[in-house]
């Protein structure tokens, strides 16, 4: 089959050519469709519930929603894992589904089980299914500015103008508006005169719902005419608010305005959003999982462009987080290295093939074979991003192998001279070496195609890799066999047969130092073991990761207060902070803070917890020449603000661990059991001991207790006296502090809230809180120390539940040392020193876990890979002892990737790992390429000997050619900055040192040892 | 390396066990915090959480007048409720039986002068036992019930405003400046029934009642922008509250009698003024940072009552002469709970 593939190309050489060049538009335009991302999407199938119980205590939403959720949702089938995070007036439940599951489906097995429990909420609960985004889909944000605006303007126009405009932009999921003041109409009531006009609260209450109505009626047939008839009653304005009769009865009509003080206020605030230490409103923008990240922004910005000439005089759209910048970084660094590799490449094969011509038509299938591989990422819906333009870099210098292979031995047979017509003599060279070149192929493919089945973290970075490997493989073998030498057929002469000087000097050196070695074999062979050896004494010393941090160009600083810190409280120890870290670090060009919980609740934090954006300025401006620098002098800064807790992060970093483990850090140390105090308590003692382990370095527990709470107890004798109900009294309650939403007045596209609220600034300490009256049922007024018990006590500050199970978890992150040597000393620790009662155990999670699990994975891969490489080396030699003779070039290939490792200090992590994988390719493939001669040649050498050596010196250039493309291919990846460079790098260098050693292991051990093993035969 | 939350359980546990005041801490410790200080201003009364309370007639103090007839005809010249002066026509009386009223008065008169002028004559008789004991008695009692009897006719009539014979009519009128109450009956007004009552000016007060821990300090109340003294105060309580009345309500506040609402009391009682941010919680009790030789001292202080921007608070120390932390409270007692550094 091969043959007529061949035949046909070289016969019919116009067509191939025009199929190409139509290939290569193709190719071109796939290039421009293909969606461009800065990472691929690593989320799982997860689908997030999101409730919102104003004025709800932890344990109380733990016992009436979580719980019920989670029962709920356990029967769900195809999950993997169900977290739930409780905190005041949130529930965050979060459920993760088997690899592959249908998002769509997931999200309506959730929807359906949640409809089935909704009913049984406390009144007051809203939410539900979050919008189906990633943690990569938080993709713009900016503030909204404009000294003119109050803060309630603002968010009013965010919220009402700019983002049902943005919703429209095709790929957004949702915009979340934070910061500012939410509108409302606020009623407060005046229980005088509500105890004077016998109006109870729930009686004012249901007044304002039933009269804000408009209802269809039916229809009313006039002659022959039919008319809809509707009731009206909606409310319109604050002064029909006003006018609302509450109350009539003998003559005597009270409105709402006698019974209460009806103002423009706001909703109770959740969080407030800083700029520059000063207040303001931002707009966050979450794009639909699946959607092409860098079109959505690109589109948000035409939008926001058009926006703008409507917003009020002043207005100013402050941008200070832009996906697309990291997205074009990225996209920059990748694209450089893959420049820079496809000339360093196209400059070996000149250097080598000694002939411009021969050089040019080996580089043709470089640009063919990206653009062929862009063809097959469009339709195979793959995004471009670091991952999959970094394969390709990967690729870029084994894609010219089999062209090499191809050209070389045309150049070979051309030189031969034989009297045979040019195109009958490419076709030949082409076809002889034609099933070498589909076999090394394919053992790349098999090598790299175990990536495919890595789960995880892991499997959704390297899985990418692998595709855009196999595409360009495959892309760069149907080349070498059709179109390659079709052009070949045009340019390659016979002047191109002739073989450079360099290159035939290199081969005499090398024949000779050959011979050396075969004159010292043993001593040869002692010292290439021993350094097998030493090598693998290194490999203990290599510092094991997960994955290497990917640099975002981005900066988020996370700032953790006292639990009961107050919102304005909050606010005001931010403002320091940031203020001084402007004044000092002249590197941050702004800074936007996000103090609380966002609006849809997607980000539920405290008060007391601050998420600091830091727009850096160009790095050109910078006085330092890392970012690791820069994040000292901050850390320097913060380290003069006691009582503040802080942490660095970057946005996708931040939400990728949060998605993965639900808690960020390095190592999480999950302690499982259901007495919030024992846990708290163990919790403690753990975190002292993980702070006493060595690298340990931003050790954060999750304060689950300790958050003080006011009881009030209705005293119920008293109260019935007075037909008040304990849940009429917390209605009560909740309106004076937090606000009870009655309904909504609809102006246009806007919808103001009707608050019933005390006007908050009335209470302020536990004296006006129980001296606050309240309208009794009977229409008596009391106070409130006259009726209910005020009491203190402790509770949960969050409640953290996994698989139905309460835990609670400590973070660190490690640094000058590898995660698996931490975790381990830290567990005999707590083994040691711990002493766990019944039912509480210890669990590690963070990256730790992920780290494990990829090691397991891997630890099952490449055994199979390696069994299947062998089984294609045992059917292309037939001889299980020549398969075996190859394969002793993988360990040589192993102890220059774990030398190399050493050397640069990188630790051997999930890419490097894949490094080693690839490595397993490249050196079977020039073990290949040798030992596949040798059988070729069987019989055109004298002896044995002479054959080997012969042998070996004529592979030279091709083994060489492999090889240092290969290596020189990587090598831009080595040096490479930005954004994505980091997570390359560490493969590349594990590639590169192995190369070196089986390169050198190719060209002198294997021929001894295929010598060694002829002469026994 | 960062601070760990652990001391902040160990931090508040320890606080559990132990005394509830926090500790105290270096000055050096707060490294960059911003610190500004306030002197806590002190004031000699302070207002408090508003009070329900309604204005009520302090009680005794109103005037009943009754009709000394059965009447025929009653007519209310004033609306119910109405503020009025003294003098002020309020009901006019009319039928036959007024005339008979004006009749026995005028009888009433003339037996007593009567009575009166025997009375005065026969008294030298009896010191010169000219007459009998039993005569003397008899003439004295006669004398005084005569008296007796137009005395209780001459006070309705001080009351009258006019009479028309004409009519048969009379007008009674307000014996003092206040608001009447009219007792609007629908059948006849029978003799001795109430035709209308007056409320003096001055008995028309504002009821309400105080916390007892508050109320020895209670001295005024403040209705919008009516500040009233209180008056008396109830020695018996009611529960955890005490009666108090303030004074005579002034016309000018604008109150009706009979109104519910709530008022806000003032105080009279030492107290300081501090920023609302200069306050924490720690444990169950509120309290303040205090500036001393480079220390900050916890000290606990008794909230009473708030302005928008600041606390009234009470304290056992005197605390005008003190500097109070009043910037980065927050950060401080984070520092107290563990928190920050690395």
């Amino acid at each position: 089959m091969l043959t007529s593939v061949i035949r046909f190309s070289l016969t019919q050489r116009l067509f191939v050519l025009i199929v190409a060049q139509i290939l290569m538009l193709a190719g071109a335009r796939a290039w421009f469709a293909i969606p461009l991302d800065a990472f691929p999407d690593i989320s799982p199938t997860q689908v997030k519930i999101i409730l919102k119980a104003p004025g709800m205590t932890p344990e109380e939403i733990e016992a009436q929603i979580t719980v019920p959720i989670e029962t709920e949702l356990l029967g769900i089938p195809k999950q993997s894992i169900l977290r739930s995070t409780t905190k005041y007036a949130i529930s965050d439940i979060t459920l993760d589904f088997e690899e592959g599951t249908d998002i769509y489906w997931a999200r309506q097995q959730v929807s359906e089980r949640l409809s089935a429990v909704w009913d049984s909420f406390p009144e007051g609960v809203s939410g539900g299914v979050a919008p189906m985004s990633t943690p990569l889909s938080e993709i713009f944000m900016f503030s909204l500015e404009n000294p003119n605006l109050s803060l309630l303007e603002r968010r009013q126009l965010l919220e009402w103008e700019i983002r049902p405009l943005l919703r429209t932009v095709p790929g957004v999921a949702d915009v979340n508006i934070l910061g500012g003041y939410a509108k409302s109409f606020s009623i407060s009531p005046n229980p005088a005169a509500m105890a004077a006009a016998g109006v109870s609260f729930a009686a004012l209450q249901q007044a304002i719902v039933e009269n804000n109505h408009n209802e269809g009626a039916g229809k009313l047939t006039i002659g022959t005419d039919t008319i809809i008839v509707r009731s009206e009653g909606r409310i319109d304005d604050i002064d029909e608010l006003k006018q609302l009769v509450i109350k009539a009865d003998n003559a005597k009509v009270y409105r709402l305005q006698d019974l209460a003080d009806i103002q423009i206020g706001h909703l109770a605030r959740y969080g407030a959003v800083t700029k520059d230490g000063n207040e303001t409103a931002e707009a966050l923008i979450i794009a639909l999982k699946d959607a092409n990240t860098a079109q959505v922004v690109n589109n948000i910005k035409e939008k926001l462009a058009q926006i703008s000439l409507t917003l009020p005089e002043g207005s100013q759209i402050n941008t200070f987080y832009d996906r697309a910048n990291l997205i074009n970084t990225a996209i920059e660094t990748i694209s450089n290295a893959l420049f820079e590799a496809v000339v360093l490449v196209i400059v070996l094969l000149a250097l080598f093939l000694g002939n411009v011509r021969a050089a040019l038509v080996v580089s043709l299938s470089l640009p063919l074979a990206a653009l062929f591989t862009f063809l097959m990422m469009d339709h195979f819906n793959l995004s471009a991003n670091l991952m999959s333009l970094g394969g390709l870099v990967i690729a870029i210098g084994m894609l010219v192998d089999s062209s090499v292979v191809v050209v070389e031995n045309m150049v070979n047979l051309i030189a031969t001279k034989q009297r045979l017509p040019r195109l009958h003599l490419i076709f030949r060279a082409t076809k002889d070496v034609a099933i070498p070149v589909v076999s090394g192929t394919v053992i790349v493919i098999i090598v790299f195609s175990p990536l495919l089945t890595l789960s995880g973290l892991e499997g959704k970075l390297f899985t990418p890799v692998a595709i855009t490997i196999v595409f360009a493989m495959l892309s760069a073998l149907v080349l070498s066999l059709t179109v390659i030498p079709v052009i070949a057929s045009y340019l390659v002469n016979e002047k191109a047969a002739k073989e450079p000087k360099a290159i035939e000097k290199l081969k005499h050196l090398y024949l000779g130092s050959l011979k050396a070695c075969f004159g010292w074999q043993k001593p040869f062979m002692l010292i290439a073991f021993s350094l097998l050896i030493v090598s693998l004494g290194l490999f203990s010393l290599v510092g094991k990761t997960f994955m290497p941090t990917l640099d975002e160009g981005d900066i988020i600083l996370q700032l953790e207060k006292s639990p009961s810190i107050s919102l304005d409280a909050s606010i005001a120890i931010d403002k320091q902070i940031q203020q001084t870290l402007l004044s000092q670090i002249p590197e941050i060009k702004q800074m936007v803070a996000r103090t609380g919980a966002d609006e849809i609740g997607l980000d539920p934090m405290g008060l007391n917890e601050t998420d600091v954006f830091l727009e850096l300025a160009p790095r050109s401006e910078w006085r330092f020449a890392t970012k690791e620098q820069l994040i000292d002098a901050i850390r320097t800064v913060l380290l003069k603000y006691p009582g503040v807790n802080f942490n660095f992060t970057q946005p996708i970093q931040m939400r990728v661990s949060e998605m993965l483990t639900g808690s960020i850090g390095d190592v999480a140390i999950k302690v499982f059991g259901n007495d919030i105090e024992i846990l708290g308590k163990l919790t403690g003692e753990i975190e002292q001991l993980v702070t006493a382990t060595q690298g340990s370095v931003d050790v954060k527990m999750a304060m689950i207790e300790g958050s003080p709470f006011i009881n009030l107890t209705l005293d119920n004798e008293l109260a019935r006296g007075f037909g008040m109900s304990t849940m009429e009294f917390a209605r009560y309650l909740k309106s004076q502090l937090e606000g009870v939403v009655v309904t909504e007045v609809l102006q246009g596209k806007k919808r103001t809230p009707v608050l019933i609220a005390n006007n908050q600034a009335q209470i302020s300490n536990i004296n006006e809180l129980q001296n606050q009256l309240l309208v009794m049922p009977d229409h008596s007024l009391k106070r409130l120390s006259d009726v209910a018990v005020l009491s203190y006590k402790q509770g949960p500050i969050l409640i953290e539940r996994e698989q139905g199970n309460r835990f609670s978890v400590i973070t660190t992150n490690v640094q000058g040392r590898d995660i698996v040597g931490f975790v381990e000393e830290l567990n005999s620790k707590i083994a040691k020193e711990i002493k766990l009662p019944s039912g509480y155990s210890v669990s590690f999670g963070g990256e730790f876990e992920n780290q494990q699990r990829a090691t397991s994975n891997l630890l099952l891969v490449i055994p199979i890979a390696i069994a299947l490489i062998t089984l294609i080396l045992f059917t292309t030699f037939g001889s299980l002892a020549k398969s075996g003779l190859i394969l002793a070039n993988v360990p040589f290939a192993m102890m220059g990737g774990i030398v190399n490792l050493y050397l640069s200090g990188e630790y051997l992590s999930v890419p490097a790992s894949v490094g080693f994988i690839a490595l397993l390719g490249v050196a079977v493939l020039n073990g290949v390429v040798m030992v596949s001669y040798y059988e070729q040649t069987k019989y055109l050498f004298g002896s044995l000997r002479e054959r080997v050596e012969q042998g070996a010196a004529r592979r030279l250039r091709p083994i060489l050619m492999t090889a240092t493309t290969a290596m020189f291919g990587l090598i831009p990846l080595v040096f490479a900055s930005g954004p994505g460079a980091e997570i390359q790098k560490p493969l590349a260098i594990v590639v590169i040192g192995g190369l070196l050693t089986s390169t050198i292991t190719t060209l002198y051990l294997l021929p001894m040892l295929y010598f060694w093993l002829e002469k026994r035969r | 390396m960062m601070a760990k939350y652990g001391a902040c359980l160990l931090c508040l546990s320890a606080s559990v066990v132990g005394s509830a005041q926090a500790e105290s801490l270096a000055i050096s410790a707060l490294g960059n915090l911003d610190l500004s200080y306030t002197q806590p201003q002190r004031v000699a009364s302070y207002e408090g959480s508003p009070l329900p309370a309604q204005v009520e007639i302090l009680p005794g103090n109103d005037y009943w007048i009754s009709t000394p007839e059965n009447i025929q005809q009653v007519h209310f010249l004033v609306g119910q409720g109405q503020r009025v002066s003294k003098g002020q026509a309020i009901v006019k009386l009319t039928g036959p039986e007024v005339f008979h009223y004006l009749a026995q008065v005028e009888a009433a008169a003339s037996l007593y002068q009567l009575a009166k002028s025997r009375y005065e004559r026969n008294k030298p008789l009896l010191a010169n036992g000219s007459i009998s004991a039993e005569k003397w008695r008899e003439i004295s009692q006669d004398y005084f019930t005569t008296h007796l009897e137009y005395e209780h006719m001459q006070h309705f009539m001080e009351r009258v405003h006019s009479t028309d014979a004409a009519t048969d009519s009379l007008v009674v009128a307000a014996p003092v400046d206040g608001i009447v109450k009219l007792n609007a009956i629908s059948g006849p007004y029978m003799a001795g029934d109430q035709l209308f009552s007056l409320v003096p000016n001055n008995s028309i007060r504002v009821k309400v009642n105080v916390p007892t821990r508050q109320s020895h300090s209670l001295s005024a109340i403040n209705i919008n922008q009516c500040h009233i003294a209180i008056e008396s105060l109830s020695a018996i309580a009611e529960g955890a509250f005490v009666t108090a009345w303030s004074s005579a309500v002034p016309q000018e506040c604008n109150l009706l009698l009979g109104q519910q609402m709530t008022v806000v009391p003032e105080y009279q009682k030492a107290v300081y003024l501090l920023p609302k941010n200069s306050v924490f919680s720690w444990e169950q009790d509120s309290q303040v940072f205090t500036l001393s030789d480079n220390q900050l001292n916890a000290l606990t202080v008794d909230i009473l009552g708030s302005t928008p921007e600041q606390y009234i608070v009470a304290s056992d120390q005197d605390l005008s002469q003190l500097q109070v932390l009043s910037q980065s409270v927050a950060a401080v007692k984070g520092i107290m709970l563990g928190l920050g550094g690395e």
